[in-house]
């Protein structure tokens, strides 16, 4: 199974966001945000473009498929 | 006058409804093997189960009860923050109870073809709550080691500090 990569830590670096603060934005649980950003849990394409439309990017600049 | 404490997130308060239920479960998993035990146990030993067994009963209610109507509550009330009804834990949730159903149905066919072969003789009072409690111990033993890591909130801390 391909690895989902992503930057969502670098994106709340630069919006000075926790992971909670984060979740609340979207929606989801705090630990949610946390298996997402280490790979535990592959989010939805909900989940995915909410975060994209929050930091006001397109959903690839913080998801992509990891090189093999 | 005081400041309105903000309402618990409604996705942080449905996480803590599946880690609460995940500890009923695997705390009915415990009172259905006392069940079975019961049975086969002789002397004064099946009343002492039966104290056990209702105090585990009470602490069910006492700890997935109250988050329980308060899920519903929230869920009525339609003030209701999570707009995302998925999550890492409903992920996880979900999982449990799909290996609980394999571990469950493979255990039955095991007993099925041993009852056939007359291999085993135990009785309907202490088969059903056996698999009870395996099925129940399966799905609450997965759900917590699929959570074991616990993990800080970094950035949160950083500004606190």
């Amino acid at each position: 199974m391909s690895k989902l990569d992503n930057r969502i830590r670098v994106y709340r670096a630069e919006h000075r966001m926790s992971q909670g603060e984060l979740a609340v934005a979207i929606g989801v649980s705090r630990k949610t945000i946390s298996t997402i950003e280490v790979g535990k849990f592959v989010p939805s394409t909900v989940i995915a473009l909410k975060i994209a439309r929050l930091f006001e990017v397109p959903v690839e600049d913080i998801f992509s498929l990891a090189e093999d | 006058m005081s400041e309105d404490k903000a309402p618990e997130p409604m996705a942080q308060l449905y996480d803590r409804f599946l880690n609460r239920s995940a500890i009923g479960m695997f705390l009915l998993a415990l009172l259905f093997a006392l069940t079975a035990f019961e049975q086969s146990a002789a002397g004064e030993l099946p009343g002492a189960l039966k104290y056990a067994e209702k105090a585990i009963a009470i602490l069910i209610i006492i700890l997935v009860g109250p988050i329980t109507f308060q899920v519903y509550r929230r869920k009525r009330s339609f003030v209701s923050t999570c707009d995302e009804p998925e999550g890492f834990l409903t992920s996880s949730f979900q999982k449990a109870a799909m290996r609980a159903f394999t571990g469950s149905f493979i255990l039955l066919i095991v007993l099925n073809v041993l009852l056939e072969k007359e291999a085993v003789d135990w009785p309907a009072a202490v088969i059903v709550p056996a698999l009870l409690a395996f099925n129940l111990g399966v799905a609450s033993l997965s759900f917590f080691l699929d959570n074991l890591e616990d993990d800080e909130d970094d950035f949160a801390e950083e500004e606190d500090a």
